[in-house]
């Protein structure tokens, strides 16, 4: 769930995803002088030694650059991070362990435990259903199978067009509008029918 | 503008305290009696009210007043949680204090012109009580009973407006501590009003101050655990959108009181609202000076600073919760040590919850013999519960001590949605267990709960009825916990993931009475050997199932039926010689597993059933379908 007071949200464009799931060269790498993807999947967007700057590595080394204690602050440093690139990929990891002079084993371990890093890229928007005790005797089951069912993905997925993601979260405290989902940081509650579902999600949709 | 000693706060205070004129007129104002003065709506602006579009409804009243020429008069405020989120978006004229609910953005010019202009109200924005069809303008039903200490000032003040917690005494506290009191006379001050950490723990504050007072270090530190983690729990989130002031002044008496120089607030990601005015409030104080050095002209030294949780219920532990500042993986540790003798970086720690800090400041300036004597005999005070689930009036509820569940759910919660059966209230989150029938007159204190199985918890209290099946609420808390479980011990790690394993096998009709010997068991070893609170608490909601609604795992394991209805795979959907053959359920069944001849009793194959209860929604004759 992106989060868009922590830090400066800085939009991306949408990212194109292929088959396996690996991220095409698209409109927002331009930031990024160099971009190549490898055998794995990983993203190597002008980092790991190499010189050439850009704008998203400049943004998080002025942020990390302007705290007293660095090494303290690696969830900080990491929420800022996943706030302009969108995802933690793991040489983002190495960039920030480099930056705090900690090992990026340790990162990774901080980056795997915290639900709310990802690895993964998410969609343009991420769609969270509260599965909350509250939402959950209110019908968040149904909820979720309604939004699977809309968006032809499961919990965990994201859309081929790269619109949508959907995932779940325990209870943002909107208890009086249960069931709730939350979209881009968004609350949506009372959500009872398949049609209210469905114009709530229109809004995200691009104008056709 | 540093405010350099107590007389530059009162001055504050006295210069901002008309706009409490307005809106605490001792004398009842009629809305014809309001007419020439000036007006103040407060809007609901908790995370609630929030997302049904109150800012914008807020804005569209300022654009309103202004078309009509009312703006010098009528002035617009967003507030904190009213907490009554049935009923919000709400909003609150003064001085007439007249209430109006579920308003929506098309009502503002009704209210402009009718509650402004022509001065009457609006009726069909009040209050209607369901069972009386009465209408309320104010003192509504739901507040009758409650008595807001730690959300005093919730929907009073605008929590964005430091000069507005001025007005409302904000800060005094603070001012008798530096000048009048001494860290001692405060510790036995809140030791004689009985203050206990409304986390859960129920820990006595003054005895958690006391300790981390005396263990000798060169630096300690004071925490605010705002990781409210409990699914259904919203009591802190209100506080800190509603109130931030109040913690932030609590904090600096901690400071001052255990010989803290830094605190820090750990507040979770998903509360974006409440860290945006925390970040606020934050700022403001160090403007007026009651935050960093030299406060209010007195030696002491004390800042705030904000930390981000990221997704880990399990940061809620106040070990783990440390570590998670430290910038680790949030694993709790075992105590003691505890963080009063060793926590933040080594030093003396006191982690307290927001709504035990939100209590300080009253007990200070009202002082112990007040506070004492509400609640009960060891349990003082009042407590916020965040009533939801199958109730009427869901939102936020602060009662006494002492108060009876039945009070709480059926006088100010309305009652059960829809007319069913009450069933059961879970309190205390995945940690706690359920409260049965028999026991809704049990008065609500950390003792009596613990009795029952149950346990106080933070406050989340949610209201179940006959369509909820326990065995499946029992599973739904596991696999939050298993989710959760840090993985650091195996009886956590592992126990509660057989303990989620064989909950999903009862509820999917593979149950054996030798599960459930296996499942009490399981609990027992997990609670006794479990390292941190999570993993001793979380067999909880299954021990307390199990004692008060051992009839439904039986009929899941013995009968193989759901009675609740709810787990798919024991229901059984039959078509009785009530059918008149029209065909209807075997068109939209989703995988044509019902066949039948015309006008002829049809058939469900049972093999094939995927008891999505399709057929039964959509047969137009009462009784020719029915579920078992």
């Amino acid at each position: 769930m992106s989060v868009s007071n922590l830090g400066t949200a800085l939009s991306s464009e949408s990212v194109e995803i292929n088959e396996v799931g690996n991220i095409k060269k698209n409109a927002f790498l331009h930031l990024i002088s160099e971009v190549s993807v490898d055998d794995h999947g990983h993203v190597h967007a002008g980092m790991c030694g190499t010189a050439s700057p850009n704008e998203f590595e400049q943004k998080l080394d002025d942020y990390i650059d302007s705290l007293i204690h660095k090494k303290e602050n690696l969830i900080g440093v990491l929420h800022y991070a996943q706030e302009i690139y969108g995802y933690l990929p793991d040489n983002v990891q190495w960039h920030i362990a480099q930056k705090l002079g900690i090992p990026s084993a340790k990162v990774y371990g901080v980056v795997s435990f915290y639900s709310f890093f990802t690895m993964i890229p998410r969609g343009e928007h991420v769609v969270n259903v509260c599965t909350g005790t509250a939402c959950f005797v209110r019908g968040a089951d149904k909820l979720k199978e309604e939004l699977e069912k809309q968006l032809e993905i499961n919990a965990g997925e994201t859309t081929p067009d790269n619109l949508f993601t959907l995932e779940t979260l325990r209870c943002v405290g909107a208890c009086g509008l249960a069931p709730v989902m939350i979209i881009d940081g968004q609350v949506h509650g009372r959500l009872s029918t398949a049609k209210e579902i469905h114009e709530v999600l229109a809004k995200y949709r691009p104008e056709s | 503008m540093k405010l350099k000693n107590i007389e530059a706060l009162n001055a504050l205070k006295i210069q901002n305290r008309k706009i409490f004129d307005t809106r605490h007129i001792t004398v009842p104002t009629t809305i014809k009696d309001a007419q020439g003065l000036p007006r103040h709506i407060m809007v609901c602006g908790g995370t609630g009210c929030s997302s049904s579009e109150s800012p914008k409804i807020a804005e569209s009243l300022e654009q309103e007043l202004k078309r009509r020429g009312l703006s010098d008069q009528v002035k617009v405020f967003m507030t904190g949680c009213f907490g009554f989120c049935e009923k919000g978006p709400m909003i609150e004229i003064h001085p007439d204090n007249t209430l109006y609910v579920e308003v929506s953005i098309n009502d503002v010019e009704d209210i402009v012109e009718e509650h402004f202009i022509q001065g009457k109200q609006v009726e069909r924005l009040l209050y209607k009580d369901p069972n009386t069809e009465e209408r309320f303008a104010s003192n509504l039903p739901f507040y009758h009973s409650q008595l807001r200490i730690a959300l005093r000032n919730c929907s009073k003040i605008a929590p964005e407006d430091i000069r507005e917690y001025i007005a409302a005494d904000g800060y005094q506290a603070l001012a008798k501590v530096l000048f009048n009191m001494n860290p001692i006379s405060v510790i036995d001050e809140l030791k004689k009003s009985g203050l206990r950490g409304r986390g859960g723990g129920g820990f006595p504050t003054a005895l958690k101050w006391e300790f981390t007072r005396k263990n000798q270090a060169d630096q300690r530190y004071i925490i605010c655990n705002a990781d409210e983690g409990d699914p259904g729990a919203f009591m802190d989130r209100s506080i800190l959108e509603g109130d931030p002031h109040s913690v932030l002044e609590a904090m600096t008496i901690a400071g001052a009181t255990i010989g803290a120089t830094q605190g820090y607030i750990y507040i979770r990601a998903e509360y974006p609202l409440a860290i945006h005015r925390l970040q606020i409030a934050i700022a403001q104080a160090q403007e007026y000076g009651l935050l960093g050095e030299g406060i209010l002209g007195s030696d002491l030294c004390f800042d705030i600073e904000l930390k981000y949780g990221a997704g880990a219920f399990v940061c809620g532990e106040e070990t783990a919760l440390i570590h998670s500042i430290e910038g680790t993986r949030g694993e709790p540790t075992v105590k003691p040590p505890f963080p009063a003798q060793k926590g933040l970086w080594g030093k003396p720690t006191c982690v307290n919850n927001v709504e035990t800090l939100a209590n300080i400041p009253p007990i200070i300036l009202q002082g112990a013999d007040w506070f004492a004597g509400i609640g009960t005999e060891t349990s003082k005070g009042t407590k916020v519960f965040a009533l939801a689930g199958k109730v009427n009036n869901v939102g936020l509820v602060e009662v006494p001590m002492g108060t009876t569940l039945r009070k709480i759910i059926f006088d100010i919660g309305g009652g059960i949605k829809h007319h069913k059966t009450f069933k059961a209230a879970q309190t205390g989150g995945p940690s706690g267990g359920c409260i049965s029938t028999q026991y809704l007159d049990s008065p609500i204190d950390y003792e009596s709960l613990a009795s029952i199985g149950s346990m106080m918890g933070s406050g989340g209290l949610i209201v179940l009825d006959e369509d909820d099946c326990m065995v499946n609420i029992a599973k739904f808390f596991l696999e939050f916990t298993v989710e959760e479980s840090c993985g650091r011990c195996t009886p956590c790690r592992v126990g509660t993931k057989r303990l989620y394993e064989m909950l999903t096998k009862i509820t999917e009709g593979k149950g054996t009475l030798e599960d459930l010997d296996n499942l009490e068991k399981l609990c027992h070893i997990i609670k006794d050997t479990a390292i941190c609170g999570l993993g001793q608490s979380a067999p909880n909601p299954i021990l307390s199932t199990l004692k008060y609604f051992r009839e439904e795992y039986l009929a899941h394991v013995v009968d193989k039926t759901c009675p609740a209805g709810v787990c798919k795979s024991l229901l059984k959907y039959e078509i009785t010689e009530k059918c008149v053959g029209c065909s209807l359920c075997a068109k939209k069944c989703p995988i044509h597993c019902i066949t039948g001849l015309s006008k002829k009793r049809h058939a469900i194959d049972q093999e094939h059933c995927l008891k999505c209860g399709v057929c039964m929604e959509q047969c137009r004759v009462e009784g020719a379908i029915i579920r078992h």
